[in-house]
């Protein structure tokens, strides 16, 4: 059997990640160790915001992780649609939620981070204002999901939807760029080298692969429950 | 400089590492609901599994 085929066969599928979950436990967990450490106590002071800086490790990850999330979405209801592989439907069924969550936080981790550095909770900024609209996108494709009982024009609905809620990550990141935004450019996701020192960028990376890891985990164990029951 | 940074800690002492320059309570408030929260969505996905 083509290895691929043989991968989204529920019964690998299943023994795939049980053989490999504990792995990506662990890295997770080295990943976050070696992130927070580093990024609390070794990485410096900066020298405009202090060490408030430092909710950078948590926000920064669920950012991308938030729309990291919604392009695997993407790419599963493209797969859904097309090839008609449950397993795909499974994969954006299960990231809807963990997508919402992360998207949350991030608007919940950037506001606490704005008070200190720009003097108030919230503005309606571009930034702020698409990635609030990726949480109502997120809840909205989590609401078809439960409100259309027959599975199959569930999955169809939903993956239609995301789809078309897809227009609105480049608005997202590029939102920077477009508009006068108080939010900062980008530092990493960007052409060229990364504008930020070696010392705060290695625990930065080390905390992305963690929130990486995490979605991965938490994709895992809920896939299973899937293809088991 | 390398992965570990120079080695230094930023930090003389507890205290100045809790207060993180006055902006103790953003960073650990922002730390601490991130955590709880991702916490709290692993366990209720294990549960449900």
């Amino acid at each position: 059997m083509h290895p691929l085929k043989k991968l989204i066969s529920p019964k690998y599928c299943s023994r795939f990640i049980t053989c490999y979950q504990k792995y990506i436990s662990l890295a997770c967990l080295l990943f976050l160790s070696y992130g927070l450490f580093a990024g609390l106590v070794l990485a410096p002071k900066d020298y405009q915001q202090g060490n408030v800086y430092r909710i950078m490790y948590i926000h920064v990850p669920l950012a991308i992780g938030s729309m990291g999330i919604y392009g695997v979405m993407s790419v599963a209801a493209i797969t859904y649609l097309i090839w008609k592989i449950k397993i795909a439907d499974y994969i954006a069924k299960i990231s809807a939620p963990i997508g919402a969550v992360f998207t949350a936080l991030t608007l919940i981790t950037g506001s606490i981070w704005g008070r200190p550095t720009w003097g108030t909770w919230w503005i309606w900024d571009a930034r702020l204002t698409s990635e609030f609209i990726l949480l109502f996108i997120y809840l909205g494709i989590i609401a078809i999901r439960s409100s259309i009982p027959e599975p199959r024009l569930s999955a169809h609905a939903s993956s239609i939807v995301i789809l078309l809620g897809f227009i609105n990550i480049p608005i997202v990141h590029y939102s920077v760029n477009w508009w006068n935004t108080l939010h900062q450019g980008a530092s990493i996701l960007k052409w060229g080298a990364p504008s930020i020192a070696a010392s705060m960028l290695y625990p930065l990376l080390s905390m992305i692969m963690a929130a990486f890891l995490y979605y991965i985990l938490l994709v895992m164990i809920r896939l299973k429950y899937e293809l088991d029951r | 400089m390398n992965w570990i940074g120079d080695m230094h800690t930023s930090f003389t002492s507890l205290s100045e590492f809790l207060h993180m320059g006055r902006n103790g309570s953003y960073v650990w408030s922002a730390y601490a609901i991130v955590f709880v929260v991702l916490l709290l969505f692993w366990i209720f996905a294990r549960r449900n599994s």
